[in-house]
């Protein structure tokens, strides 16, 4: 067996011994999701690990876990072990990347106290080494209460900044899945303001406060939309850009294009939101013009028109 | 004969067993699943290895030599602290871990994922329904990229690479790699490029034939300046280039509250009497500037007045291209 093999299933089940706490009946496919196995790779591992121990191997020496309809049965803590370890440098680095992405900079409070806890004391040096620094700042309290109450299916009053009034509106939202994207988060909900569903941008919400109010969920909810418009049931837009409005697909998610005389561009593009990509065609100020629908090509007219009143310059 | 994964598993408990810490005769002779009869220099490779193996998975392995022999147990602070999260906290982490494990763009999901597992407040956490895009092209390759880089970055050794630059010159580079960071739907590499002499940002997707110095991983290939801030490195769209200009841009006093939030630590801020805010920021690309401040609006206008005409032009050129009919 290659070497990197036998580390990647060592970790593995030194990973999994804390998990096996006595008396516990834990489902095949938690335990490989938690550890990025498959439930066959989980099998055979409870059963080398049934067979590890200390010497002199007598039971009480022994890790006793076995597999039976699905579930891993724990008889006794293992011998040894049975804590988890600390972090690695490359967990440490993961962990922090990976919160530093919910809007939790390095002196975020619950990134210290997990430090604290769980990070070699020399490993604090390279916590930084990966910056997903993708959101903007403020972020990290809002991102926890959505996040919890999406979990506890609780309502939510919030202020929103809405991008088509410029001005904050006061709605109750019931929360249904969050959404990253590109650096943004979403969270799809129903809106009991529009009384339908909605999607809001996190950086978007000046404020927020559950309300102690606990509300349904549908049974299939969908995420975030704007977040994934080639997923979802959308309109599409045809737009012509012209070619020195320095084009990238990346600004247009799921857009087909194809080139046309004199070097312009036409693009396909799907959209959930018509004010999303009146917006987007509005900001290349000249650029881009929508063919059709036609109701897209008035509502960039009226997008245009708002921010001409907005600079004085109507 | 006693299966690797299962010496290795046994070598584990009888180190983590141990608190003075045992030697390799010791562990020899213990029944773990070494031979007998095995041949010492065999054994003493094995046993090596072994160690190494479990090192790689993490297994913080410590050398004694206060007895004249070497003896092998536990880091003292091998083991986590329990730590107590709240219930957003919790729900937070367990958000950030279902977007990410699963993120073919994340690179590093494998370590994300055990970190997790570790973290045994959170075991049991249910997570909320997350979807997660966190690179909008070739997320596995640049997954794949930023996690070689990744670890170069933290064991310090250069990297070497073919690079195309925005205005499509092509090269290779030697880099030293101080850090990553992930903007915008895309990972970027900051570090010293040795021919130049100077700090540069590379787009990952725009790499080729990326590779490592693999030689003594061990032994850094260069120092990271200790004032080094990866955050500086981190700019607003319209920032990337040399600066052509300090604009000034203003917040209405509805979109104050944005402001902190939009300009992410980039240029002042300065409050207004009227609950307005005033914001100056290098620029390099006003063009973009501009796009900045459309797509981020409404409530955001520039007060700098060529940029106000430029922007009034342009939005003027928008009305007449849509005009009905």
């Amino acid at each position: 067996m290659p070497r990197a093999n036998a580390a990647d299933r060592a970790r593995r089940m030194m990973a999994l011994l804390p998990l096996l706490t006595p008396g516990a009946e834990l489902p095949l496919a938690d335990l490989a999701e938690t550890v990025g196995a498959t439930p066959a790779q989980i099998v055979a591992d409870v059963a080398t690990l049934s067979l590890c121990g200390l010497p002199p191997y007598s039971p009480d020496e022994l890790v006793e876990a076995f597999v039976e309809d699905g579930l891993v049965r724990v008889y006794s803590a293992p011998p040894a072990l049975d804590r988890p370890l600390r972090l690695t440098p490359a967990e440490a680095t993961a962990l922090g990347a990976a919160l530093e992405a919910c809007g939790r900079g390095p002196q975020d409070a619950l990134r210290r106290k997990l430090a604290a806890a769980a990070v070699a004391p020399d490993a604090d040096d390279l916590s930084w080494a990966v910056y997903a620094a993708t959101t903007p700042g403020g972020l990290a309290e809002i991102h926890a209460i959505v996040a919890s109450a999406t979990i506890r299916h609780e309502a939510l009053r919030i202020e929103y900044f809405s991008a088509g009034r410029g001005a904050l509106t006061a709605r109750v939202i019931e929360p249904w899945a969050l959404g990253l994207d590109r650096g943004a988060w979403y969270v799809s909900a129903f809106c009991r303001l529009a009384g339908a569903e909605r999607v809001f941008r996190l950086d978007r919400i000046h404020t927020i406060e559950p309300i102690g109010e606990m509300f349904a969920p549908p049974a299939h909810v969908r995420p975030p939309v704007p977040a994934f418009p080639e997923d979802c049931a959308v309109r599409r837009t045809t737009i012509r850009f012209s070619a020195d409005g320095d084009l990238s697909s990346r600004d247009l998610p799921g857009a087909l294009f194809r080139p046309e005389e004199g070097d312009d561009t036409l693009a396909d593009v799907p959209f959930a939101s018509p004010g999303w990509i009146a917006r987007k065609v509005v900001a290349r100020l000249g650029d881009a013009e929508v063919l059709e629908p036609a109701e897209v090509r008035a509502q960039t007219a009226a997008a245009a028109g708002r921010m001409l009143d907005e600079l004085g310059e109507a | 004969m006693v299966d690797s994964a299962e010496r290795l598993i046994n070598l584990a408990l009888f180190l983590a067993r141990s608190r003075e810490g045992v030697t390799a005769e010791e562990c020899r002779t213990a029944g773990l699943g070494y031979t007998e009869d095995q041949d010492p220099d065999a054994f003493a490779r094995m046993f090596e290895r072994d160690k190494d193996v479990l090192r790689a998975a993490g297994l913080p392995i410590e050398v004694d030599r206060g007895r004249g022999t070497e003896a092998y147990r536990l880091d003292p602070s091998a083991y986590a602290a329990p730590v107590q999260l709240s219930a957003d906290e919790l729900a937070a982490l367990a958000a950030a871990g279902a977007a990410m494990v699963h993120d073919p763009g994340f690179p590093l999901g494998e370590d994300l994922r055990y970190a997790l597992a570790k973290l045994t407040a959170y075991a049991d956490a249910p997570a909320p329904t997350v979807a997660a895009r966190i690179t909008d092209e070739t997320p596995e390759e640049q997954g794949e990229a930023a996690a070689l880089l990744a670890t170069a970055v933290a064991a310090r050794k250069r990297t070497r690479f073919g690079y195309t630059n925005v205005s499509g010159r092509s090269g290779a580079r030697e880099v030293e790699p101080y850090a990553l960071f992930l903007s915008e739907g895309r990972w970027y590499l900051v570090g010293r490029d040795t021919a130049r002499g100077e700090m540069r940002t590379y787009a990952v997707a725009r790499m080729t034939d990326l590779s490592t110095n693999d030689g003594r991983p061990r032994s850094p290939d260069f120092e990271r300046p200790a004032d080094f801030d990866v955050a500086a490195f981190v700019l607003l769209p319209f920032q990337y280039g040399e600066p052509v200009r300090t604009a000034t841009l203003r917040f209405s006093p509805d979109a104050a509250w944005r402001a902190e939030r939009l300009t992410a630590n980039h240029g002042t801020l300065d409050p207004q009497g009227d609950g307005s805010m005033l914001w100056r920021v290098p620029v390099a690309d006003e063009r973009r500037l501009l796009r900045w401040v459309v797509e981020n609006g409404p409530g955001i206008v520039p007060v700098d007045a060529d940029l106000r005409r430029r922007l009034a032009d342009g939005l003027r050129k928008v009305v007449a291209l849509h005009a009905a009919g």
